[in-house]
């Protein structure tokens, strides 16, 4: 049963063991790290600023997904192993608490799982390895520590005053111009997009921003256009594509608002809300000339929209066609699909107030202020015009960035690179701190990692020398933080293979004495490096958030050990007679 | 036409533990079950063939609950294990390993089945006698004047479990909250029957684990439409409360068929009632309405513009909204509410745990209720640390009724097994006429007891490390794998208890080793006992064990009814 996969059989469940015995001769091969190294490599090519695309094909329906980042990966795989099950769970997670840095925590755990894989191989104990990468994260700490102990000047972004703007962060940050000339140009690039949508957001405010709320943010696609006509406008912006575009001028002036949450449809009720199946309407009398519920109740909103001189209808669901053909006749804009962060922004700045059905309308959910303006025809065939247009709201902070591609598959990655970067820049302001990116943390980490190898051997409780394993482990992990940065190097186009990656790292790492990089790693303060960059005019400098960084390294590792420390995979509820599970590894409980 | 289905007959197995398939079996589960225990225990990934979610977890009430075992006897097997944990919280993969080893030991060694029994029968009342005596020298006294103890039951419940993926310090953190919040729910009050109060445990996914916190009272999710300035507005408490068992969604909340007359709008009647409710509500100046399950959006307006607090569906808290306001829940929204059925609560805040944004109500009189807000990085783990944290306050509550912890990290079991061996082999004699067998028979089948126990303790190493047993105390040492076998190296046993002295003397444990009556441990000791584990759960858990082994080697025949 060494190193072997001990395999069990039962009638209804079935368990699949994979049993490690590191101590015997035979080294113990972990199902689970192999499941775990073998999936994040796929994520390697996300990494660094240049990002390569990938196309996943689904071989049985023939459907297919242009993805460009590891959790947009995960999410269109289909991850049967339950390794890959608890990878996207962590990913996922991480995604929705941070948007960005998914790519370091796949790597990550792939790589520290390989360097358990190896320790597990050269016979070290399951406790020693956890103990060992706890220990060598605990660089981790030291990220920290370095914050903690700093003086903390408030973080801003400077010189909103000055006309010239210059904030230099994350690798994808460059200057731009206020102008707008300049910002038509430069909105190419989604990290300037953030950038302008933060300047909007705040402009008018106040001279220096400590917070970007990313809720007064919200993101419109636009197919068609180039990627050049991407930009940031104040307000909402909508993409009209049918008859409404050739009328919009007929929405001039101030209108009024009203904010619908759910849907703007007859059957629609809030959540929570079943009437029994069995309920019958019956009639004694027959009522030819009745006009249909729908038609009633259509009638009514209609009035209603009209008594209180509504102009634009926000709803957060869908809206039934038909009433919005009609609401139209009326010059009333009813826009589908808003999101709630966008609604709360016009609730807050119109005075409007949310509600569900349209029949609680009344004077007081009305808010006012409100503008609709074209903004720009894009690809208009001859049948199906298309029209953006924005609305805007007098004291509403709301800034949309449009994201054009003609090419209709990239605009999601698009999309979420453009929020990433958002993110990372509120996550940025929220820290007060930036790491140097593009690997230079992963070295000063390694090159300490190397001082403890060298420094001292470290005594147990009971005064021995520890055994030979910490040395192992910490090489698992320093090979790991290597792979990371030479993967980037070799990404980012600086070396054409990942060995010579290595070896000029190596070279560095043994140039560069610890002292003089070693307020790297304490953390840089972003004012400071902000005003010393711009006196410098120095420009490109790569820099990553360190919470999002700090995150993304203890999810993976948090992942490894959950891994490692598993033996056993049980599936439950199988038809021992599907042919899926009729091969000889697996047994029944 | 009529049609005929063939019956098949039952099909009965004979003597089913001597078939092949069935030992297979229950090695796997004995398998399974052993490599979860401990703080190094290896994890187990739980899922259904179908999809769904994966569950990472080594506690006994999540995977026996999971993996419903295919083989009849281990399915008596589990629910009685199951059954015990539901009652005591604590040690259901002990009871479900020493089960499994007792009857691994009988059925390998191929010796009568029913001697084993009654062998195993009166080992267990000598147990049972030594446990519960005065002089037992495997237990402690739980100082309820300080926390030490109470702190160190707590602490061993937590590290057990390490797929919560805690570290050290945050092990010590979330022992710490558990014994705070433990602590907040005594009663100060010295009335004639005291009622422990409960701790609502609150999960936060996506925070670290150092903003996890308590808080007296309860915390609730903010509602959607709710702002701090809302609350601000509301000047200074205690607030009157009403509270609401009915749905107050609007929909007609009757079964079965029934016919409408055209014409009539139910809906707008039932909303109209409903209205009534609200209006009625705010006439007596209620400042917070509570629903356990969905409020008409109609309805919410009505009451917040009116400057009441409305919050739905609050679920299953709406049992601990009873207790901290004393509101009566009203079960229908056809009646008015009466006036004795408003509840109180003392301040209403926003509480942030970490990003999470929570509604804090705290109660007018100490009701000795408070939630423990539990914050991780991952689901899974935050999942298997909830369990683990509701499965510690049991253990401690049940510590409050019966001050006495076991020594945990195995110790207790090889003292215990130490001891049996003594007493068996001192009077074999006189306690197989008893039993009505033979000397031999006897000390056979007390040896397959004592080496169960032995193997208990044996699982809690998973890494090839050499476990020995001292012949003094009889206690639990541990030497790693990858260190070398020096007993010089050894500092103390596996609960903390025994330090290492000159003159003592170990043994591999399972080997034969000269008999010794394990002695108590010197005086100066018993407060330096870091790994407790609890008393009543362990108890009944062996209990549990040698009746449940008993049952499952009597049975003769296995009956299947195929159709």
């Amino acid at each position: 049963e060494f190193g072997l996969q001990i395999f069990l059989r039962s009638l209804s469940h079935l368990l699949q063991m994979s049993r490690v015995v590191p101590s015997s001769s035979s080294r113990g091969q972990h199902v689970g790290l192999q499941q775990l190294a073998a999936l994040t490599t796929a994520a390697h090519a996300f990494l660094g600023p240049s990002k390569r695309y990938k196309f996943i094909v689904d071989d049985g329906g023939g459907d297919s997904a242009l993805v460009c980042s590891g959790f947009r990966l995960l999410e269109n795989l289909d991850l049967t192993c339950s390794v890959g099950q608890l990878l996207n769970e962590a990913v996922q997670a991480h995604q929705r608490a941070f948007r960005s840095g998914t790519g370091s925590l796949l790597f990550l755990a792939g790589a520290w799982g390989k360097a358990a894989l190896e320790c597990l191989r050269q016979g070290i104990a399951v406790p020693h390895i956890l103990a060992g990468m706890e220990r060598a994260l605990s660089l981790e700490d030291l990220l920290k520590a370095g914050q903690r102990d700093s003086p903390q000047p408030r973080p801003r972004l400077l010189s909103a005053t000055s006309r010239k703007i210059k904030l230099t962060h994350s690798r994808h940050f460059g200057s731009v111009e206020t102008q707008n000339s300049a910002l038509q140009q430069k909105c190419l690039q989604d990290a300037d997009l953030s950038y302008v949508a933060t300047l909007s957001a705040m402009s008018g405010k106040c001279d220096t921003f400590h917070s970007f709320d990313i809720d007064k943010v919200a993101t419109c696609v636009l197919p068609g256009p180039s990627e050049e006509h991407s930009c940031a406008l104040p307000g909402y912006v909508v993409h009209l594509t049918d008859e409404r575009a050739f009328l919009i001028e007929r929405l001039a002036g101030r209108l009024q608002i009203v904010l619908l949450n759910g849907d703007l449809s007859e059957s629609y009720r809030h959540v929570g809300f079943c009437n029994p199946p069995g309920l019958r309407y019956v009639s004694d009398a027959l009522d030819v000339h009745r006009v249909g519920g729908e038609e009633e109740w259509m009638d009514g909103v209609l009035g209603t929209l009209a008594k209180l001189g509504v102009g634009v209808v926000f709803v957060t669901g869908a809206a039934c066609r038909k009433l919005t053909d009609r609401c139209w006749r009326c010059d009333i804009l009813v826009v589908e699909r808003v999101r709630p962060a966008v609604l709360r922004d016009f609730a807050g700045a119109t005075g409007a107030v949310p509600v569900a059905y349209a029949s609680q309308l009344s004077e007081r959910c009305v808010g006012s202020g409100v503008r609709v303006r074209p903004w720009r025809r894009c690809g208009a065939s001859p049948r199906a015009e298309s029209l953006a247009v924005t609305v805007t709201a007098e004291r509403a902070a709301l800034v949309t960035v449009v994201i054009a591609s003609p090419v209709r598959s990239k605009l999601q990655a698009l999309e979420d690179r453009f929020w990433g970067c958002a993110h990372r820049l509120h996550h940025a302001l929220e820290d007060g701190k930036l790491l140097p990116g593009g690997g230079v943390v992963e070295l000063q980490c390694v090159r300490q990692l190397r001082e403890r190898m060298k420094g001292p051997a470290e005594q147990t409780k009971c005064g021995r020398p520890k055994g030979p394993y910490v040395a192992i482990v910490l090489q698992g992990m320093i090979n790991g933080l290597m792979d990371y940065v030479s993967t980037v190097m070799c990404n980012s186009g600086l070396f054409s293979s990942k060995a010579d990656a290595w070896a000029a790292i190596n070279n560095q790492l043994k140039e560069t004495d610890v002292t003089s990089v070693g307020a790297g790693v304490a953390g840089l303060d972003l004012s400071d490096q902000v005003e010393r960059e711009s006196a410098a005019g120095e420009t490109g400098r790569a820099f990553d958030n360190t919470s999002v960084k700090v995150e993304a390294w203890r999810r993976a590792l948090d992942l490894v050990f959950l891994v490692l420390q598993t033996d056993a995979e049980i599936i439950t509820g199988i038809d021992i007679e599907d042919r899926k599970w009729q091969h000889d590894g697996l047994m029944f409980l | 036409m009529s049609r005929v289905c063939k019956r098949s007959g039952p099909a009965c197995t004979d003597r089913p533990l001597s078939d092949r398939a069935v030992r297979a079996k229950f090695d796997a589960w004995r398998h399974v079950v052993a490599s979860c225990l401990g703080p190094r225990a290896r994890l187990k990934q739980v899922r259904n063939g179908v999809g769904g979610r994966v569950s990472t977890t080594s506690t006994c009430s999540v995977l026996l609950a999971a993996v419903p075992p295919s083989e009849p006897l281990l399915k008596l097997l589990t629910a009685c294990v199951l059954q015990h944990v539901q009652r005591f919280g604590d040690a259901g993969l002990f009871a479900a390993v020493l089960g499994l080893s007792l009857v691994d030991q009988v059925t390998r060694r191929g010796s009568d089945s029913s001697t084993a029994v009654r062998v195993h029968q009166r080992l267990l009342e000598l147990c049972d006698l030594y446990l519960t005596s005065a002089d037992c020298c495997a237990k402690v006294e739980v100082d309820l004047g300080s926390c030490r103890s109470l702190l160190a039951l707590a602490h061993s419940g937590v590290s057990s479990k390490p797929a919560c993926g805690l570290d050290p310090a945050e092990t010590q953190q979330v022992s710490a909250l558990l014994l705070k919040a433990f602590l907040q729910t005594i009663p100060c009050g010295s009335t004639d029957t005291v009622r422990l109060g409960e701790t609502v445990v609150v999960g936060v996914e996506g925070e670290a684990v150092e903003n996890s916190a308590v808080f007296p009272g309860l915390l609730l999710d903010v509602p959607e439409m709710l702002h701090s300035g809302d609350l601000e507005r509301l000047g200074p408490g205690p607030y009157k409360l009403a509270l609401f068992s009915a749905s107050l969604s609007g929909d007609l909340s009757e079964r079965g068929n029934m016919e409408i007359h055209t014409g009539t709008d139910p809906e707008a009647a039932l909303l109209e009632k409903l209205l009534k409710v609200g209006e009625q509500v705010v006439r007596d100046c209620a400042t917070l309405f509570l629903c356990q399950k969905v409020i008409h959006p109609v309805l919410q307006q009505y009451l917040r513009e009116r400057g009441v607090v409305v919050v739905e569906r609050l679920g299953i808290a709406i049992l601990t909204i009873f207790t901290i306001s004393g509101a009566q829940a009203a079960a229908t929204s056809h009646t008015p509410v009466p006036a004795e059925a408003f509840g109180w609560v003392e301040a209403l805040s926003i509480q942030l745990c970490g990003t999470r944004k929570m509604l804090h109500l705290q109660p007018t009189a100490n009701p000795a209720v408070c939630t423990l807000v539990l914050c991780h990085r991952n689901e899974s783990m935050l999942d298997e640390l909830k369990v683990t944290c509701k499965r510690v306050q049991h253990v401690l509550q049940l510590a409050l009724k019966d001050p006495v912890a076991l020594l945990g990290g195995g110790c207790m079991e090889t003292h215990l097994s130490a001891y049996i061996r003594h007493l068996s082999r001192r009077d074999a004699a006189e306690m197989a006429s008893d039993l009505d067998c033979s000397p031999q028979e006897f000390l056979l089948a007390a040896d397959g007891f004592c080496r169960s126990l032995e193997a208990a303790a044996q699982a809690l190493e998973h890494d090839g490390g050499l476990v020995l047993m001292d012949l003094n105390y009889g206690h639990c040492w541990v030497c790693p794998a990858d260190e070398e076998l020096d007993t010089s190296t050894l500092l103390s046993c596996s609960c903390g208890l025994i330090n290492s002295s000159a003159g003592m003397e170990w043994t591999t444990l399972g080997s034969t080793h000269p008999d010794f009556c394990p002695r108590p441990p010197p005086g100066d000791s018993t407060a330096r006992a870091c790994v407790l584990d609890s008393f009543p759960a362990k108890r009944n858990a062996l209990n549990v064990a040698v009746e449940i082994a008993s049952l499952i080697l009597d049975v003769k025949y296995v009956i299947r009814d195929l159709n």
